[in-house]
């Protein structure tokens, strides 16, 4: 486990932007939860039954087995098993039919064969769904397929639906944002933060389309600025917090490259995004990686100009920690080995 | 490979490195590494190893993903393969390259560790750190027991550096390890088995869960390759062998439709039915009534459904059906005959639900279409026999009903039967009784034998006691498994064996059981039967009037009351409560008899009068001649003969208008 320890800048007055940014997510955050309690169980119970989704499962097979070339050979594969009648790939294939453009878009002029009345119960069940999801705040702030304004690119950043969710996009905001803060100035990384999480939810509509299911949080805006920490800071050794063991020595800082953040925190949103398949995950890792690309381009157009304010940053950080960890950040500059062995 | 032990040169090391100061500081000063540090190194290197090996999995898992939806298992197991040799060749790769270029892996450069060949403490040239790694990854694929040799070989060096002629040193004097001592190597020994045991549980435990959830996934996501039909079983094994009693046979919908009539299957399963015929687009008219059926409870959506089943035409028998549910309508429903069989169970149902008993038999005349409602049709026929309160008639539709049923059915059946006949005493005891003894003593073992609910208990009490086969006690009370009906079969075995005394003391700490009502009400009615003074009759009679009026344990103890009075000579109060129970529509030719006689006897010459109206009234409508109590022929001879004579004697006062001749008759 490892992470960057910047002890020395995380104070309020050192980073107001981050804090502000912090305490907003978090008053979005209660707000919304509160705000969207009575309208999350009236949708929780319409998706919870089994009926409405199996009814959704059949109608949407049937329109993959209409118009087959519309839809990938995935869902062709599913929904062919679904018209058996197998009780699985029905409901599967409903749950499906929520996350597909396709569906939703048609969904109320699709032509039902079967069984009418429960398609009609179903059509009112449906309807009512869509008018609860538009007063959901995760469906008003996030991007979705028919949601999706200028205002909406920003908003969505400020969104979250769980708190584990919110509580790690925090916590990296900190780490990552008062860091960078320290270094180009608030103004500028606000700008940057912003612009990241923009550039992020772009590239989600670019590489994977627009979804009816929302795009919301804070997590592109943050991998943009762990682009910036990288760029800005490459060729410098970073303070970083290790912990192998939980055995005294086998913890502590140490001072490494700053792309060791590349392998830590941006290869595994690659790897996520090569091993998802369209319809089935929930996490936008392109949208992580169009953040963190656009923040890498911030950080280089800005590296030559705050070089010297890194240095002073950096020196300011290593300054606070134990003096060995300086020691040997200053000692082993060109050093070829990669790792830095800590103290004891 | 060499094997060497190196552990003592390596010991003096620090001296030698000291006199040879030529030596290149590279490893000025080494000291085995100990296992904590190498275990810190692991953790190390994981960090930069896990996320280049998730992304070089990534395609990979992405078509596993792929493989699940599409439930190929095949290739399923082929990407399994492919992933761990692909973990392997990077683990392999990973540490050969590292090992070889530097000496040590990142994270054992982290920590300062190196990995050193044993002849001249120099980094190991590739060959040695290909073989070092390889070794290292077979121990991983033995889940990494042979590193436990860390713990007892003594320069720490488990297979994969003695495979390669290596040694992994620390430079830190503080942080050397000492080779494991006396102590410490026969304890790692006798831990090392219970570790391996214990890794061994853990890896299979998780093994099986990880099959266990990638199958519950599989399963989940998609069903897999060989996907079975969605129907419902039990449909499908009831169409072999059913009745073509309609012109054609009939379809698998009307099938599932009648099993569901007749409580065979649940709506879930003719929910499945209808469901597949929905997607096939087939028997919609039919799949709309089934659905309806389902949905009664729901008032717009079965509102929905029935307007969709009556759209075409009105006067559809299913209509019509449906129409009656959704109105709530209470009159009894006539069915032609050649109405699809749902319809007719339906019509029996109903016709039973809603107070119509008369109907429902009428419905049942002919024999269910398959053997899998035979018992539905036979229980419903004993009901509406029970209704009617037509004992005597349960006899004949019971033999009936017989063929076709399997063992528990016909062991069902005769108990509910028996139990129906003998509610007027033993008298009524036909066939059934002695069928459900041929039936339960048929099974071989006690275990079989066994009798669970009180029903069955008290069914087999009354027909042992009414077959009168006294020998037969005793096997059944081992076979009990309520202590209170064991106490009750002791009880009838005591008063079958003359020890009346006891078997009444039994029967009265019974009686005192609120919990378990069968019983309570079975010994009171027994106790009734045994009373031999009236002061008994009188505290028992008082208990009678606390329980609830007309319901089947009323009219049991009451009719077993009234025989009781009648026995003792006190006919004013038999004919009273043989008078409460006629009241409550018990009607059978037999009572009817003997409260006239009673009522006689008891000086009530006009009710007598009136009850011989409307005896002659019920023998010409039921047309069946009673039989009086078997086991006592001439008694029963004798009631026939007075009721002959009081009969005569009350007609000719009728005519008279002059009731003199009672004086006369009182001798009786």
């Amino acid at each position: 486990m490892i992470f960057p320890f910047l002890r020395g800048l995380a104070s309020p007055r050192k980073a107001p932007v981050v804090y502000i940014l912090i305490l907003l997510n978090v008053a979005i955050f209660g707000i919304s939860a509160a705000m969207s309690e009575k309208t999350q169980t009236s949708i929780d119970a319409i998706l919870d039954n089994v009926e409405f989704v199996k009814t959704q499962g059949v109608l949407f097979s049937q329109e993959i087995k209409a118009h087959p070339h519309n839809f990938s050979s995935v869902l062709r594969k599913l929904s062919s098993d679904a018209l058996t009648g197998n009780e699985d790939s029905l409901e599967a294939m409903g749950n499906l039919a929520l996350r597909n453009n396709k569906f939703m878009i048609q969904a109320n002029s699709i032509e039902p064969k079967g069984d009418l009345v429960a398609f009609k119960f179903w059509k009112q069940k449906f309807n009512r769904l869509l008018e609860l999801q538009a007063a959901h705040p995760s469906y008003f702030m996030g991007i979705t397929a028919n949601h999706n304004s200028f205002e909406s690119l920003l908003l969505y950043q400020f969104a979250h639906s769980d708190s584990g969710h919110l509580f790690w996009n925090m916590l990296f905001l900190l780490i990552f944002g008062v860091f960078v803060e320290a270094v180009i100035g608030s103004a500028r990384m606000l700008i940057s933060y912003l612009c990241a999480g923009i550039v992020g939810a772009l590239t989600f509509a670019l590489v994977s389309g627009y979804s009816f299911s929302p795009l919301i949080g804070a997590s592109g805006a943050i991998t943009g600025l762990i682009g910036i920490v990288v760029t800005l800071s490459w060729g410098y050794r970073l303070p970083f917090f290790y912990w192998l063991l939980p055995i005294r020595n086998y913890f502590g800082f140490v001072a490494l490259p700053a792309w060791i953040l590349i392998v830590v925190y941006v290869l595994p949103d690659m790897s996520g995004y090569l091993a998802s398949v369209k319809d089935f995950h929930s996490v936008a890792y392109s949208a992580h990686l169009g953040g963190a690309l656009a923040g890498a381009l911030i950080g280089l157009s800005l590296r030559l100009k705050f070089q010297s304010r890194l240095e002073r940053t950096l020196g300011e950080v290593y300054s606070r920690l134990p003096r060995e960890v300086l020691r040997n950040s200053e000692d082993n500059q060109g050093h070829p080995s990669y790792f830095q062995r800590p103290t004891y | 490979m060499v094997i060497d032990d190196v552990g003592n040169s390596q010991k003096r090391e620090p001296t030698q490195n000291h006199s040879n100061k030529s030596d290149s500081s590279e490893h000025s000063s080494a000291f085995i590494a100990s296992p904590v540090d190498r275990l810190a190194a692991f953790m190390a290197d994981l960090v930069v190893f896990l996320p280049i090996l998730t992304l070089c999995l990534a395609p990979i898992k992405k078509q596993v993903l792929l493989a699940q939806i599409a439930g190929d298992n095949e290739k399923l197991l082929i990407l399994g393969f492919v992933g761990a040799g692909v973990v392997s060749l990077l683990l392999v790769v990973y540490q050969t390259l590292f090992i070889g270029l530097m000496g040590a892996t990142p994270g054992k450069k982290f920590l300062g560790l190196k990995v050193v060949n044993i002849w001249n403490k120099t980094k190991p040239d590739f060959f040695s750190a290909f073989v070092r790694s390889s070794f290292w990854v077979l121990s991983l694929c033995t889940f990494g027991i042979p590193w436990l040799a860390i713990f007892s070989n003594s320069h720490r060096r488990p297979l994969h550096d003695r495979a390669a002629d290596t040694l992994v040193l620390v430079p830190d004097r503080k942080r050397a390890s000492s080779s494991p001592g006396m102590v410490e190597t026969s304890m790692i020994n006798g831990l090392n088995a219970a570790i391996i045991t214990f890794t061994i549980l853990v890896f299979s435990v998780i093994f099986q869960s990880y099959i266990h959830d990638n199958k519950h996934l599989a399963d989940t996501i998609v069903n897999s390759s060989e996907a079975s039909t969605q129907r419902c079983e039990s449909v499908t094994s009831a169409i072999g062998g059913w009745l073509g009693t309609e012109k054609q046979a009939p379809g698998r919908t009307e099938i599932a439709l009648a099993l569901h009539a007749g409580e065979r299957i649940d709506d879930e399963c003719l929910e499945s039915e209808v469901t597949m015929n929905f997607l096939e687009e087939k028997d919609l008219e039919l799949s709309y009534l089934a659905k309806a059926l389902i949905k009664q409870d729901d008032e717009e959506q079965f509102a929905d459904y029935i307007e969709k089943v009556c759209e075409k035409d009105e006067k559809t028998s299913g209509c019509s059906l449906l129409e009656y549910l959704q109105a709530q309508k209470s009159d009894a429903i006539h069915i032609t005959d050649d109405a699809p069989t749902y319809l007719r169970i339906w019509a029996v149902r109903l016709n039973l639900e809603r107070g119509h008993p008369q109907e429902a038999i009428a419905q049942l005349k002919n024999p269910a279409p398959h053997m899998d409602l035979a018992y539905y049709y036979s229980m419903k026929r004993l009901q509406a026999q029970l209704e009617l309160k037509r004992e005597t008639d349960i006899n004949q539709d019971f033999l009936a009903s017989l063929d076709g049923l399997n063992r528990e059915e016909r062991i069902s059946l005769s108990r509910e039967t028996c139990l129906a006949e003998t509610q007027m005493g033993c008298s009524g005891a036909k066939l059934s009784c002695q069928k459900l003894l041929e039936f339960s003593t048929s099974f071989k073992t006690e275990k079989e034998l066994s009798f669970e609910n009180p029903q069955s208990v008290l069914a087999i009490a009354r027909a042992v006691r009414c077959e009168n086969k006294p020998e037969l006690y005793e096997k059944f009370q081992s076979a009990v498994e309520i202590p209170a009906g064991r106490a009750l079969l002791q009880a009838l075995e005591l008063k079958s064996k003359g020890k009346i005394k006891d078997a009444m003391t039994m029967l009265k700490s019974l009686s005192r059981q609120k919990e378990l009502s069968e019983f309570r009400v079975e010994s009171l009615a027994l106790l009734s039967e045994l009373s031999q003074k009236p002061a008994e009759l009188e505290s028992l009679s008082s208990e009678w009037g606390e329980e609830e009026p007309s319901s089947i344990s009323w009219r049991y103890f009451g009719w077993a009351l009234a025989e009781a009075y009648f026995n003792l000579g006190d006919y004013s109060r038999a004919f009273e409560v043989g008078q409460k129970l006629k009241d409550s529509g018990f009607n059978s030719v037999e009572f009817q008899k003997k409260l006239v006689v009673a009522a006689y006897r008891a000086d009530q010459v006009e009710a007598a009068k009136e009850l011989l109206v409307d005896l002659d009234a019920l023998e010409s409508e039921t047309k069946v001649v009673e039989r009086l109590p078997a086991s006592s022929e001439k008694e029963a001879n004798d009631l026939e003969e007075q009721l002959q004579k009081i009969s005569e004697v009350l007609r000719a006062s009728a005519s008279s208008s002059a009731p003199d001749d009672k004086e006369e008759e009182k001798d009786l």
